[in-house]
């Protein structure tokens, strides 16, 4: 995708899977949302257990956007960066996410020409 | 802990599957993936020479989360992390999920062809270890709320 249609794809949806590093052999797994705002991305996290604490020790974070409505629309936007500004409340986790690289695939282009 | 049963029948249909590992540096890397449950392992076809399958591999564990969504919403899901390793071959290919997406047949055909040909794996994350968290049915444990560390 290109820029443009990272932004747009972004803009689209509203929930995510983000994964960290909390110490363990393999990352730890959260389901979340996500509001794009000014070029900000603020996710936020319900019954995040010990997420805070892990990602204050090590902000790095991987998350992806996907969406699968048919074959030919499956596309995803992944998102590596780090997470900042975290907050805990009332049981959910928030952060803004600063990206370092994004990676994206679109079976758009996959489709057969019409006709 | 072993999986639970509502957790097994959910993860032996094909479903849509986020599979994450640490880099070499410690960072995360994530795919989003179809998944589906076979002798003890939730197993992955992809092609060999993928970046995650290098990623998994040098890692040896992995963590996946597997969902079914209505929208946007994620109605199901169960996050399983383990031991993963290349199988000789993957399970049945499993009942598509409820909502889940038809694959063309030109597209299948080209992956049985790989498949035949080596040119993809299968990657199997061992379940044995129950699932690190669920939701979406009765006796959920939550996100990360109650369960054991991933």
């Amino acid at each position: 995708m290109s820029d443009a249609e990272i932004a747009a794809f972004l803009a689209r949806h509203a929930g995510c899977v983000f994964g960290y590093n909390d110490g363990g052999l393999a990352p730890a797994v959260l389901s979340g949302t996500y509001t794009l705002a000014d070029g900000v991305l603020r996710v936020s996290a319900e019954r995040p257990g010990t997420a805070a604490g892990a990602l204050r020790a090590d902000p790095r974070i991987y998350l992806i956007v996907e969406q699968s409505p048919s074959y030919y629309e499956i596309g995803y936007v992944g998102i590596e960066g780090s997470a900042e500004r975290i907050q805990e409340t009332a049981g959910r986790l928030a952060f803004d996410l600063t990206p370092r690289a994004v990676t994206s695939a679109s079976f758009a282009k996959l489709a057969e020409p019409a006709g | 802990m072993s999986l639970s049963e509502p957790d097994a029948v959910f993860l032996a249909d094909r479903n849509l599957t986020f599979l994450f590992a640490l880099r070499p540096d410690g960072s995360p890397a994530g795919w989003p993936m179809t998944s589906v449950l076979a002798d003890g392992a939730l197993t992955f076809s992809t092609y060999a020479k993928a970046a995650k399958v290098r990623t998994c591999l040098a890692a040896g564990h992995a963590t996946a989360l597997a969902v079914r969504r209505t929208g946007e919403e994620i109605v199901r899901a169960v996050c399983v992390s383990g031991p993963v390793r290349l199988a000789e071959t993957g399970g049945s290919p499993g009942s598509p999920a409820p909502g889940s997406i038809e694959v063309p047949a030109r597209v299948r055909d080209r992956v049985q062809s790989a498949t035949a040909e080596g040119k993809r794996v299968v990657l199997a994350l061992d379940v044995a270890a129950g699932a690190a968290w669920s939701t979406g049915q009765a006796g959920e444990t939550g996100q990360a709320g109650d369960a054991a560390s991933a």
